[in-house]
């Protein structure tokens, strides 16, 4: 390690400074809350212990939306990471003109707000006058319709649909980069040697841009696992509870003015998001090559 | 040229200087501020009142509307962080005492306007036998709107039990009309507190249920609700897609007569319904009472009125106590509500009229009508959280007795969140 091209600790004063006073500290002065009985009903706040956690893991709606919370990173994750190779691989193609033209096509519904992609496909599934229903009408697949947002598994469905939709411009264009990245002369070698196409895939570009991979999987899982908006828009947690993730119990205990409790929900889930990244990135790094 | 000059900016800032010192602080204009519903405070008398009173005094209205959802808690959180508005509209009942009304607001109680308001409206602007607010609202009267049309059509004579309208209903269905449009995806248009108000209108009961000493649960008429509801979603009174149906599409379902009935309010056929737009106009609406099984006659739902409340520790304290007479004036309130199709909340109102609706049905609603209770009443109540539960009962998650049991515990979740005595 070359010690001159490093700068100096002190460097990271200032950055460091701002993170604490803006981030750190605000975090986690905020999760002492959950240790209160904070509420809109209540100014003077008494330190409560651990009851809040005792009555949040008592609520019904908790598993719903920890299974939904899964569900909705799980195939996030595995979805949006496979289409962005599917979906890369021919734009890296050198010979192929419109790389640029389709890459803007892929990445455009990224550039979207929440708010319109959710309105986008509330006006897809809908049952009313709901663009799918209508396709199954006209092809004949009447037996296929259904209330899509109206029941548990299908508005789950649709809402992975609309949020694997939504980002899949950013799988493409970090897997592109990979991609683009990986030296020619290890492709052409093992050509050489007589690999066959899938092998080439699996033994040479994987491995090497498996860091592209590695960050496409870690930001699929975190912003999945922190599923709200879309959720909020599409089904508002609904039919009934049958939708919520974390963030929409979060956002209806704070909605009911039981601060104390949604600040605890956030503190569980704050917990399992660490968790989540700190063995993801333990375990991601084995996966990729190092020269 | 420079001399010239000179002159003139001497002369504009002289001019200028004598301008400000003419506009003594009495005069200088106020901006108040006004917190309401982002639905409440554009309603249209609302907007012609606040352009008339700038334009009469030259003072100035922040208004700021605050999404319907999350009204509550943003506002609870304001007040309780001391951003309390020189003005602030909220409906009365139970619900106002969250925002401390001794305390808070400015007590009108002695106030000359308090005599001009409607003997039916006057205890829905008090708490603890005081006078908080101004009823600067619609009286309006819910209850099944119907197609009129439609029901002559079909030879179909207005119902006057739950049978006969159970009867109603299955008619139409046999003739492919969708009998009632119920928006289920959006909670709140299910207004299953229709239903409640005349099982609380018994004071000892609501004690009961305010103290924790009684649940849903225990109520047959709660549960004989929730069983018409299932009975009536199973049955396809709400037609196919009630699951998803939103309150966007009431009027074009409405209008086009797929859907033949709607829970809702007499008022809203002429301040929100496009007559324009669809083939059947407001007109072609009649009103009858909401039939929820809670009561063998139906019930109809009686006014609400949201309050004009003013910020008695704010330094526009006067200019807001100023506004809430203006709005008292019966010249400017007449102004505001000129044409306006509703029932009069003060005595001397005089532009407005009732809506053919209400006229219509005016005996049937001194007959079978009740003040509005289960929302302003009922602690821990919420529309919505309940009709989450709704939700749950008719996509076949929950059963009855389930639906019931959940709709308690959010209450009395609720109601522990307020501190409420017994919880």
């Amino acid at each position: 390690m070359n010690r001159k091209k490093m700068y100096p600790g002190y460097m990271m004063a200032v950055p460091l400074l701002f993170f604490g006073v803006f981030f750190l500290l605000p975090s986690t002065v905020g999760f002492g809350y959950a240790f209160t009985d904070w509420s809109a009903y209540n100014t003077d706040l008494k330190f409560v212990g651990l009851r809040n956690f005792k009555e949040i893991l008592q609520e019904r709606t908790l598993s719903t939306a920890f299974v939904n919370t899964l569900i909705f990173a799980g195939v996030k994750t595995i979805v949006v990471t496979v289409l962005g190779f599917v979906f890369a691989i021919p734009l890296n193609n050198k010979r192929m003109k419109t790389t640029n033209v389709l890459r803007t096509i892929y990445f455009l519904p990224s550039v979207l707000s929440t708010l319109i992609v959710g309105l986008i496909f509330n006006a897809v599934f809908e049952s009313r006058h709901g663009i799918l229903n209508s396709l199954l009408t006209a092809i004949g697949c009447e037996g296929w319709i259904q209330p899509w947002l109206g029941s548990r598994w299908p508005a789950v469905f649709s809402i992975c649909v609309a949020e694997v939709w939504r980002n899949i411009g950013y799988a493409v264009v970090i897997t592109l980069a990979g991609l683009q990245s990986v030296n020619s002369d290890y492709v052409e070698a093992a050509r050489v040697d007589g690999a066959n196409g899938f092998q080439l895939f699996w033994k040479i570009t994987l491995p090497l841009i498996m860091p592209s991979v590695n960050v496409n999987i870690l930001f699929s899982l975190i912003y999945g696992l922190k599923m709200f908006d879309l959720v909020y828009v599409m089904t508002g947690g609904g039919p009934g509870h049958d939708t919520e993730t974390f963030g929409t119990l979060m956002m209806n205990e704070m909605a009911a003015g039981r601060f104390s409790h949604s600040v605890a929900i956030n503190m569980i889930f704050t917990i399992m998001l660490v968790i989540v990244a700190v063995l993801f990135q333990k375990y991601s790094e084995r996966c990729e090559y190092v020269e | 040229m420079k001399k010239r000059m000179m002159t003139l900016v001497t002369c504009a800032l002289a001019a200028a200087a004598f301008s400000a010192m003419g506009c003594s602080a009495e005069d200088k204009p106020v901006t108040l501020t006004l917190y309401g519903d982002a639905g409440n405070v554009q309603r249209p008398f609302m907007q012609k009142l606040f352009e008339l009173y700038e334009e009469k005094t030259g003072n100035k209205l922040d208004v700021q509307g605050i999404e319907s959802e999350n009204f509550e808690t943003v506002c609870l959180t304001k007040f309780q962080t001391g951003d309390i508005p020189d003005l602030f509209l909220h409906h009365g009942g139970y619900s106002l005492d969250a925002y401390n009304p001794a305390e808070n607001f400015v007590n009108f109680t002695d106030a000359a306007w308090v005599s001009d308001i409607q003997e039916s409206v006057l205890p829905t602007t008090m708490r603890d036998g005081e006078v908080y607010g101004l009823p600067f609202w619609e009286a309006s009267y819910s209850g099944l709107i119907y197609n009129q049309r439609i029901f002559e059509e079909l030879d179909i004579e207005l119902p006057k039990t739950q049978d006969e309208f159970n009867a109603v209903c299955d008619t139409l269905l046999e003739n492919g009309v969708q009998p009632i449009y119920l928006p289920l995806k959006d909670a709140w248009p299910i207004l299953y507190q229709y239903g409640m108000d005349p099982i609380f209108e018994d004071a000892e009961l609501l004690e009961k249920l305010n103290t924790n000493q009684i649940t849903y649960s225990e109520i047959p008429e709660m549960k004989a609700q929730m069983e018409w509801y299932k009975m009536a979603a199973d049955q396809g009174y709400f037609g196919e897609s009630f699951s998803t149906d939103t309150w966007d599409y009431c009027m074009e379902v409405l209008g086009e007569g797929e859907a033949a009935m709607m829970y809702c309010w007499d008022t809203w056929l002429y301040s929100d319904y496009d007559s324009e737009a669809y083939t059947y106009t407001a007109d072609d609406f009649g009103l009858m009472p909401a039939f929820l099984a809670t009561t063998e006659n139906g019930t109809f739902e009686g006014p609400n009125c949201c309050l004009m409340l003013a910020n008695k520790n704010s330094e526009n304290a006067e200019a807001a106590i100023e506004f809430i007479n203006f709005m008292a004036d019966p010249e400017n309130y007449n102004i505001a509500f000129e044409d306006f199709q509703t029932a009069p909340v003060f005595k001397q109102q005089t532009t407005i009229q009732a809506t053919p609706q209400y006229q219509a049905a005016a005996d049937w609603i001194a007959e079978v009508g009740h003040a509005s209770i289960a929302n302003p009443e009922i602690i821990g109540f919420s529309n919505v959280d309940g009709a989450k539960c709704i939700q749950e009962l008719l996509i076949g998650n929950v059963d009855v007795d389930t639906c019931l049991q959940r709709m308690d515990e959010e209450r009395i979740k609720a109601a522990k969140t307020q501190n409420a005595a017994g919880f």
